[in-house]
């Protein structure tokens, strides 16, 4: 495994760590403020919500540095690199039908009485956990022989 | 809809020229890994990166890449 391929890989972690953050925290957040949800559920919540934004931030800040030091040494530019635009692009149409998906069926569920700030914060949570996931399965397409 | 295809021989004539992935990464202005998705045939590239990958190489851009059906 050569070092274009170690630090790809440290970054799919960090992104996976960011979608399983971000989810947690906006899910959790939802639910902790519905008056739909008993107290029971929204109590744990209230606590993962917690987790997930700490998880969150962290793995971005970790990210970001590993970011950093992937384009000093040449290796991986994710903003200007071909290969991170293609990528990129890639991920934002999955969580953009993530998203349409998730509006739609939650529009559906507020007809049936359902909250829609919770419904809101749940569709958030799985639009941008969704992008990081797919920026996660295209990117580790590029793994072959150096 | 077709199912084409880029092929390239980017690895052997990179060898043929001495040139590292980090050294054509460097000469066409992209990283590492960029170079290493359009040589493992991940990545179909831009026209203007194909022929900058070319140029580096030293080959007409057909002899790099070709399309494969």
């Amino acid at each position: 495994m050569d070092a274009v391929e170690r630090i790809s890989g440290r970054m799919r972690w960090l992104l996976i760590a960011q979608a399983i953050g971000f989810f947690c925290w906006q899910a959790g957040d939802g639910l902790a403020h519905s008056d739909q949800i008993a107290a029971l559920v929204a109590n744990p919540a209230e606590l993962i919500s917690l987790i997930g934004a700490v998880l969150w931030l962290i793995s971005m800040l970790a990210f970001f540095a590993q970011a950093h030091k992937a384009q000093r040494d040449g290796l991986h530019d994710i903003l200007n690199d071909e290969w991170a635009q293609h990528v990129r692009g890639r991920a934002a149409e999955t969580a953009f039908w993530a998203l349409c998906i998730g509006v739609v069926g939650s529009m559906t569920a507020t007809n049936f009485g359902l909250d829609a700030q919770m419904l809101l914060k749940i569709n958030v949570g799985v639009a941008v956990s969704s992008f990081f996931l797919a920026y996660v399965w295209h990117d580790s397409r590029h793994e072959g022989e150096a | 809809m077709s199912n084409a295809t880029l092929g390239n021989r980017m690895k052997d004539l990179r060898g043929e020229a001495g040139l590292t992935q980090a050294d054509l990464a460097a000469a066409v202005s992209v990283s590492r890994k960029t170079i290493n998705t359009v040589e493992n045939g991940v990545f179909t590239p831009s026209a203007l990166l194909a022929l900058k990958i070319a140029e580096a190489l030293g080959k007409p851009v057909e002899t790099v890449f070709w399309i494969k059906r």
